[in-house]
């Protein structure tokens, strides 16, 4: 623990400065330095058998008589002690290190710092300074591979969305599964609650799901990943999937005041089309043309005049009908004039990537002010950060600012009774998003949609390369889309998310002494987050324009038309006739944490420890969201609005809200208590218990409590007289833990009936009444969904801790698991939540750390970790039906299959052509064949059947890599150091990108191996893309049943991929100026360095064509992580 | 330092007392509603009408569907299964099971509405009449659907369906079926409880109960026990007094004449339809899939009920046609979207659930049993009165005209579990004849074929198109496929299937 080892320092400090005086022999001086060579002011150097000591001045300098014989000691809190044998020297310099160890001994569970040595549960350290990489805003990204057990995906790369993090598995099925965050002992929410399914859908709300986007990486000090139930004990019932506790940085007692500047630039690079297997513009232009041949049947001139989209054709046919100023047509209706017409976009080969993307660097800089007196210590800094856009629809700046104070008040003898830290925290961000609705699933036609979606990266890799974003002129050229005319250079311009987050958080902390055994400390924080963001759609953009699309030839089928019930023979008309549409959402949260504890410490007759921790703590959170949309809003004419009535009479008989307003009201009020016995600090054993309420059901007293407990032995065995002469072993540690950890099931409340008020569906607005709805009925069973953990752990350090060794494995039974059950409907309610599944993870971690070289000029350390993961789930009734299987959002739970895992529809090749004795089609050639139930003949597909769909899916494997684990290695030669790191990740399954359609237009992108697909009949035997089906061949099949027939291809066998990679994640060229040089020009330290952060991926599967495997394209918000290069500069003063 | 103890002691006390009390966690979690008020009654039980339709799974199985053959229309899985009377495990809109669900879900909403109004200590209000008449329209539909017909000697041993008056309180508690005789004796004291409740409302929408759909409903209920006095009371009350009976009725006649097809959509179904006394909303293609579904109103169907009317003119009903509709537009559909790129959306079709030209009907049927046959005829030409079209001069039927014209000659037609007195017996039959015509596509033809225990047969024409009847299926009168299966699901928590 902290505490006791300051005490010690401060008692050896007080010893030493009162029998300073006394001095005999000759006269020993010299200086005290750390590592950058900056004096250490009040470090002791005393001679421990004479009882004597002196203190250094402010420049570090003291003066000591001294004997030969003396053995002198330097000490400093949070350096290294070092002796030395004053022999005839009369000036000793003395560099002290910094000792990590300090840091390393103690276990921060964020309620205690526990002595290492004593603590029993499983839990990993992480220095932020190890970790952090540069250039990168939130550093909950730097996770990936450092801690064994936690499985970090970044699913998206935006600024403020969450990497999906796991810790020993999902515990939940259908709940959260996201770990408990811990900022300085209180809990850090995000503002909003979101699933898997939402964060990797690329909504605004995912922008909003990191709870650590306000937080400056570089204030943060250290990570503690508590693992098991008996580390997370004290968190109980919402230690379900893990805790992490993050430290920040705060001032050293005695410590002159320092400066530091750290600033980075991080270059990102742009992608390119040759990481992606996509067809260029003259290879595109060819499938066009075999589509607008005859027998296909599309891109014909009627056809295009009342499409939805179009392209290059969609030009051509304008040009055929257009006469430029001499009065001839701009293309020639002739094979060769049109030839010669599309030829332009044939050579076009757009570079997407180039046309959106910016290689404008990002900017970080930081100014830390910390110090320390005898009475307090301070900690103080700013960070900004900047990024111009890697493309040109997004932008962000972020201001973070962080003070903290800690007082030492009541000094008694040589001891501080009371410490009073304060802290304050804020954040500031301002960001730039493309305009984005919010993604659909369609279960009918299988697949997700967005309307309008404009993101950059989607766009490069959606639109075809014969496309061009300006003509030869050099004016914007436009395509068609949604039977209005688009440019995405214009439209990014026009549609945007403007983001704004203000955080900020409170913090205090007593820590009091009541007696000397007995300690209280009380922590209270209060935090608010308010959000908003602002969705423009100006009148100029495309989305605003389809509104008012309202041609003859398009009014009918343009469905962003209102059609008048009342009216009912009139044409469908525009109901935005003029101005954007501008839609505000608000979000906030409101959180408070009050915590009191009690702790009792003694040991008994030197042999027994004893340690009682108990306390209570409450939490308040609330959470609010709104929004508003405007229609009509004229962003050119100064904002004056101009609403025609009757588009929200059209939202509203669409069944759809233009406003609404949401709060959810969080309460919990936990009592712990904790027992630590020690017998010689080599037999421990730890038995916590947690008694946990919450409000989720409201006034409902049924289940509200929920107790869990922990218990769990350590056994130092280096403490036994036998390992004490051993030679290789200077530790050597056996853990067992078993406990029962909870998680308070959010999706389900209803221990009291719920009701809420709801609209009917009647067609008539004037017909539509308020009802209340009973949402659950009441279920008196319902619980928290729990976890029985047992953990076993066996750690060793090897030659003085130049190898340090572990392995961990345990076995998780979830149980009580929310499950949606078919019920018997009598009671009400055909599908009901309730506690019906249950869950089994196992698995085994394995880590090493060693330094393989360390001498004056060159060390070389190596870390190593990796972890196994088993899940399958024992029992579970929900029947997700089969789009919930195959589209990879977490919904694919089964029986004897790992929670969210991926099914697919199973490939079994194309169809070959079939005529009957007259020549007529019977069976049309190139569609794909899937295994189908056994009473479905016909092979349609039905996204939506839930009669065991499992009996014609395949099972691909989990979403959920069930390997993980990372290599670093770190050198040091004189000032350079380098290291890298590689994380890796292994087991789980990827679904490609959707490329596949029943239709294709004019502005589609294909993938390489459309070239191979299916063409003539034989092709079957060969290929397994299918063809281009041909209209005839559509209306035979149907529209709906053929295009649920290639969506299904999209999610089939054929369309997977495994999700191993190998990935350089970081690699860092550093160095440090020598001290001599720094002092010369006024500095204290100096270090510059070069970092590049997801260089290139040593390995993944080659079906990917370039997709990232850890990426999920959802267009909106979602950007992938990409490569950075950084320079950084870390100045001290 | 006793100064610091003390001042830190007091604001942990006064922590500790503050949160370790229960009261925080009181606070509602969400924007959840609380049922405090008659109000919040109300709005429970505006939920307590199934939204769901059951003509898409009835009309197959009836007499009311024809084969049209595979190649002038699209099939459908529901309607395919159910004209072959196949158990279907399907809980997609407008199959059997989702009615199930949605008739239960109904009566856990008046169920509730009932609790809350103890709990409220409100008994003599016009919500607890209606909440007892939805729990009794509740199960009374599912009654005639999942369970046989009523027969006063073997429905005291025929499995019913679950008759819960609680709201559900534990995960998924099992169940038995009570009989069928149980249920509809509980339905009946809902029925009389509720009726001394029940008022007319003037807030209250065509789309709940109030003294007169109550009252329809009634009449409903006892025609199908066979208590013609209780038909005829209750039909007299939900008529209303004192006003020409005909212009309650629906007016085809002027809507054929008068309305485009979109209008007359909205007007079967509308509030403004006089002849409309409780409507119903459902979540169902059954607008389109009854318009090309395989089988439903060919040609043979479709001269056979609706051109020649008992009257001697045309009937007034419009039928559309085409290579693969052939329709009487009755149900229109609201869409509402959910996802307008890629078009999809919910659907839902308005129908009237209960209406003056059954009770009329009801109640003309009922005078037969009596032997009262002026006064049936009366009521069978008043609701003709205004089906048929004016020219050629429509003849109305009389006491004379009647048994000539509708003369059973198949003694074993209709075998209802009471005897039929051989004078009433044409007079019956010619009421079940225009109720077959009146009622086409609206599903209550499968409910007089139950009451009746008709048989039906079904012939599967050839799959090239051409007329030729390939092989014929007979549901018997007394076949068990008439109680449609319970679903799979409920069978799974304890629920005794249906014998097969």
């Amino acid at each position: 623990m902290k505490a006791p080892f300051l005490l010690i320092v401060v008692t050896l400090f007080f010893f030493t400065f009162y029998s300073s005086n006394a001095q005999e022999g000759k006269l020993v001086t010299g200086k005290v330095t750390d590592e950058y060579g900056i004096p250490i002011e009040s470090a002791s150097v005393i001679v421990q058998e004479k009882n004597k000591g002196v203190v250094t001045d402010l420049n570090g300098l003291y003066s000591i008589s001294l004997s030969p014989n003396d053995l002198l000691q330097f000490s400093f809190i949070g350096y290294k002690t070092q002796s030395i044998l004053v022999g005839l020297q009369s000036v000793i310099n003395i560099t002290l290190l910094e000792d990590l160890e300090v840091l390393d001994n103690v276990v921060v569970t964020g309620f205690q710092n526990i002595d290492r040595e004593l603590f029993t549960g499983s839990s990993q350290r992480l220095k932020a300074a190890d970790i952090k990489l540069d250039g990168v805003p939130d550093i909950t990204q730097a996770l990936e591979g450092r801690a064994p057990g936690v499985a970090v995906q970044n699913v998206t790369g935006s600024f403020g969305a969450a990497p999906r993090i796991t810790i020993r598995g999902s515990s939940s099925i259908l709940g959260d599964s996201k770990p408990l965050w811990i900022v300085d002992g209180a809990i850090q929410e995000s503002i909003v609650d979101i699933s898997f399914t939402d964060l990797v859908g690329g909504d605004i709300n995912s922008l909003l799901s990191s709870a650590l986007a306000g937080l400056n990486p570089d204030d943060i000090e250290s990570f503690e990943v508590l693992k098991d139930a008996s580390a997370g004990a004290l968190y109980g019932a919402r230690a379900l999937n893990g805790v992490i506790v993050i430290t920040t940085k705060s001032g050293k007692r005695n410590q002159t005041p320092t400066f530091t500047y750290a600033s980075e630039y991080a270059i990102r690079a742009i992608p390119s089309y040759n990481d992606y297997d996509i067809l260029d513009s003259q290879e595109t232009l060819a499938i066009y043309r075999q589509m607008a041949a005859k027998n296909t049947g599309f891109l014909t001139l009627p056809a295009l005049i009342g499409a939805r989209n179009s392209g290059v054709y969609g030009l051509l046919a304008n040009a055929l009908n257009t006469r430029d100023s001499e009065g001839n047509f701009l293309a020639e209706n002739t094979p060769e004039g049109r030839a010669a017409y599309l030829r332009q976009f044939e050579l076009a080969n757009t570079d997407w990537f180039k046309e959106l993307f910016n290689s404008s660097p990002t900017q970080t800089h930081t100014v830390a002010f910390s110090s320390g007196s005898e009475n307090s210590t301070s900690y103080a800094s700013l960070g900004f950060y900047s990024d111009t856009g890697w493309t040109i629809a997004d932008k962000v700046s972020r201001l973070t600012g962080n003070l903290r104070n800690t007082f030492y008040l009541g000094k008694e003898g040589n001891k501080d009774r009371l410490k009073l830290t304060t802290q304050l925290n804020g954040s500031i961000r301002n960001q730039r998003a493309p305009g984005s609705f919010e993604r659909q699933t369609d279960q009918f036609f299988g697949g997700f949609n967005r309307e309008f979606d404009i993101n950059p990266f989607s766009y490069a890799l959606n639109t075809s390369r014969a496309v061009r974003p300006r003509d030869n002129n050099g004016n914007l050229e436009f395509v068609r889309q949604n039977w209005t005319p688009f440019n995405i250079l214009k439209e990014t311009e026009n549609n945007f998310v403007d983001l704004d987050v203000i955080d900020v958080k409170f913090q205090t902390k007593i820590d009091y002494e009541i007696n000397e055994n007995l300690d209280y400390a009380f922590l209270g924080s209060a935090r608010y987050v308010s959000s908003s963001n602002n969705h423009s759609v100006t009148e100029f953009s495309n989305a605003a324009e389809t509104y008012r699309s309202d041609d003859e030839s398009v009014r009918n089928l343009n469905t962003f038309l209102f059609a008048d019930p009342d009216d009912v023979v009139s044409f469908p008309r525009s109901v935005l006739p003029s101005g954007g549409i501008l839609t505000e959402r608000e979000n906030s949260l409101t959180t408070y944490t009050f915590r009191n504890t009690l702790e009792y410490k003694k040991r008994f007759n030197e042999l027994h420890g004893l340690t009682v921790y108990s306390g209570q703590e409450f939490r308040h959170i609330d959470r609010s969201n709104s929004f508003n949309t405007g229609y009509g809003y004229q962003f050119s004419r100064g904002g004056t609005v101009f609403t025609d009535p009757d588009i929200l009479r059209k939202t509203i008989i669409e069944g759809n809200n233009y406003f609404g307003a949401a709060q959810t009201r969080n309460r919990e009020v936990t009592f712990f208590t904790q027992l630590s016995y020690d017998y010689n600090r080599k037999y421990i054993l730890n038995v916590s218990g947690n008694y946990e309420g919450s409000n989720r059901a409201g006034k409902s007293k049924g289940n509200r409590w929920l107790p869990t407990y922990s218990v769990a032995a350590r056994w130092n065995i280096d403490r036994e007289s036998f390992m004490e002469d051993s030679k290789v072993f200077n530790n050597l540690t056996l853990k067992l833990g078993y406990g029962l950890t909870g998680l308070i099931a959010n999706n389900a409340s209803n221990n009291e009936a719920i009701f809420r008020n709801r609209v009917t569906n009647r067609g008539r607005i004037e017909d539509r009444e308020n009802y209340i709805n009973i949402d659950d009925l009441e279920n008196s069973e319902l619980t928290w969904e729990k976890a029985i953990e047992y953990n076993v752990a066996l750690e060793a350090g090897l030659y003085d801790n130049r190898v340090v060794l572990g392995i961990e494995a345990y076995y998780k039974d979830g149980i009580d698991l929310i499950d949606l059950v078919r019920s018997s409907g009598v009671g009400g309610e055909t599908l009901k939540l309730g506690n019906n599944s249950d869950l089994v993870t196992k698995g085994l971690e394995f880590q090493i750390s060693s330094n393989n070289i360390k001498n004056d000029n060159f060390s070389w350390n190596t870390g190593f970790n990796i972890s196994f993961l088993d899940q399958e789930i024992t029992r579970v009734e929900q029947a997700p039906n089969v789009f919930d299987f195959v589209a990879g959002q977490g919904f694919g739970n089964a029986v004897g299959f790992a929670p969210n895992s991926l099914f697919s529809y199973n490939f079994e090749g194309l169809t070959s052509l079939e005529l009957d004795s007259s020549g007529r089609v019977v069976t049309p050639g190139g569609l794909p064949i899937f295994t189908s139930a056994a009473d479905n003949p016909d092979g349609r597909i039905n996204f939506r059947d839930t009669d065991n769909p499992l009996a014609y899916l395949k099972h691909e494997g989990s979403l959920l890599p069930n390997v993980t684990g990372g290599l670093s290695n770190n050198f040091s030669y004189k000032n350079f150091d380098l290291s890298f790191f590689i994380s890796f990740s292994a087991g789980n399954k990827v679904r490609l990108d959707p490329y596949y359609s029943s239709v294709y237009n004019d502005t589609s992108i294909f993938p390489q191996e459309f070239v191979n697909r299916w063409l003539v009949p034989g092709d079957e035997n060969r290929t397994s893309i299918p063809a281009i089906p041909s209209t005839q061949t559509i209306a035979r099949i149907g529209a709906t049943a053929i295009r649920q027939l290639y969506n299904a291809y999209n999610f089939s066998s054929e369309r997977i991929a495994d999700g191993d990679f190998i990935r350089m994640k970081n690699i860092t060229l550093g160095y440090s100026f020598s001290q001599g040089f720094i002092n010369n020009i006024g500095l204290s330290s100096l270090r510059m360095s070069l970092q590049s952060t997801n260089p290139f991926l040593i390995y993944s599967d080659k079906k990917l064509g370039g997709q990232d495997p850890e990426f999920v394209r959802s267009g909106g918000v979602a950007f992938p992580i990409t490569t950075l290069y950084t320079f950084t500069l870390n100045i001290g003063f | 330092m006793k100064n610091i103890n003390y001042k830190l002691f007091l604001p942990l006390l006064s922590v500790f007392i503050l949160f370790s009390c229960s009261d925080v966690l009181d606070e509602t979690p969400d924007n959840r509603t609380q049922i405090d008020s008659l109000d919040k009654v109300s709005e429970l039980l505006v939920a307590a009408y199934p939204e769901a339709i059951y003509a898409s799974f009835l009309v197959p199985m009836s007499d009311n569907a024809r084969d049209r053959t595979v190649a002038g229309s699209r099939p459908t899985i529901l309607n395919n299964e159910m004209w072959y009377w196949r158990d279907l495990d399907d809980t997609a809109s407008d199959t059997p099971t989702n009615y199930w669900y949605r008739a239960y879900k109904a009566i856990a909403q008046a169920n509730q509405a009932l609790e809350s109004l103890d709990e409220l200590g409100l008994i003599d209000v016009q919500q607890r009449g209606e909440a007892l008449i939805c729990r009794a329209y509740g199960y009374y539909m599912l009654v005639n659907i999942f369970a046989k017909a009523y027969n006063e000697t073997t429905s005291i041993t025929d499995l019913g369906i679950t008759y819960i008056t609680k709201p559900e309180t534990t995960f998924l508690p099992s169940y038995s079926r009570n009989t069928v005789k149980e249920v509809y004796t509980l339905i009946e004291a809902d029925i009389v409880e509720g009726l001394k409740y029940i008022g007319n409302d003037e807030t209250v929408s065509k789309f709940r109960f109030n003294t007169q759909s109550a009252n329809a409903f009634a009449s409903r209920f006892y025609l199908t026990v066979g208590k013609w006095d209780k038909v005829i009371e209750h039909s007299a009350v939900a008529l209303g007094t004192n006003e020409d009976l005909t212009t309650k009725l629906r007016d085809m006649a002027l809507h054929t004449a008068t309305l485009s097809l979109p209008e007359q959509l909205l007007q079967y179904s509308s509030i403004f339809e006089p002849a409309n006394l409780l409507i119903g909303v459902g979540r169902s293609t059954y607008a389109r899939t009854n318009r090309y579904s395989r089988f439903g109103l060919d040609n043979s169907l479709r001269v056979e009920l609706l051109r020649t009317s008992p009257l001697g003119s045309r009937w007034a009903y419009s039928v559309f046609r085409n290579r693969i509709s052939n329709f009487t537009p009755k149900f229109g559909e609201y869409f509402r979207v959910t996802n307008q790129v890629a078009g999809i959306g919910i659907p839902f079709v308005q129908l009237p659930l209960l209406t003056t030209d059954e009770v009329v009907l009801n109640r003309a049927e009922a005078y037969a049993m009596k032997g009262e046959l002026q006064l049936c005829v009366d009521d069978l030409n008043a609701v003709l009165s205004n089906k048929v079209r004016p020219n050629p001069q429509p003849v109305n039927l009389t006491i004379t005209s009647v048994p000539l014209t509708y003369e059973v000659n198949d003694a074993t037609l209709y075998t209802p579990f009471y005897t039929i007195p051989a004078p009433s017996l044409p007079f019956v039959n010619a009421a079940l004849i225009v109720r077959r015509t009146v009622f086409y596509s609206e599903g209550l033809r499968w409910f007089d074929i139950k009451r009746h225990n008709m048989a039906v047969v079904h012939d599967e024409l050839s799959s090239d198109g051409q007329e030729v009847i390939s092989s014929s299926f007979t549901l018997t009168k007394d076949d068990n496929r008439k109680a449609i299966q319970i679903p799979s699901a409920a069978q799974a928590l304890g629920i005794e299937p249906n014998i097969r």
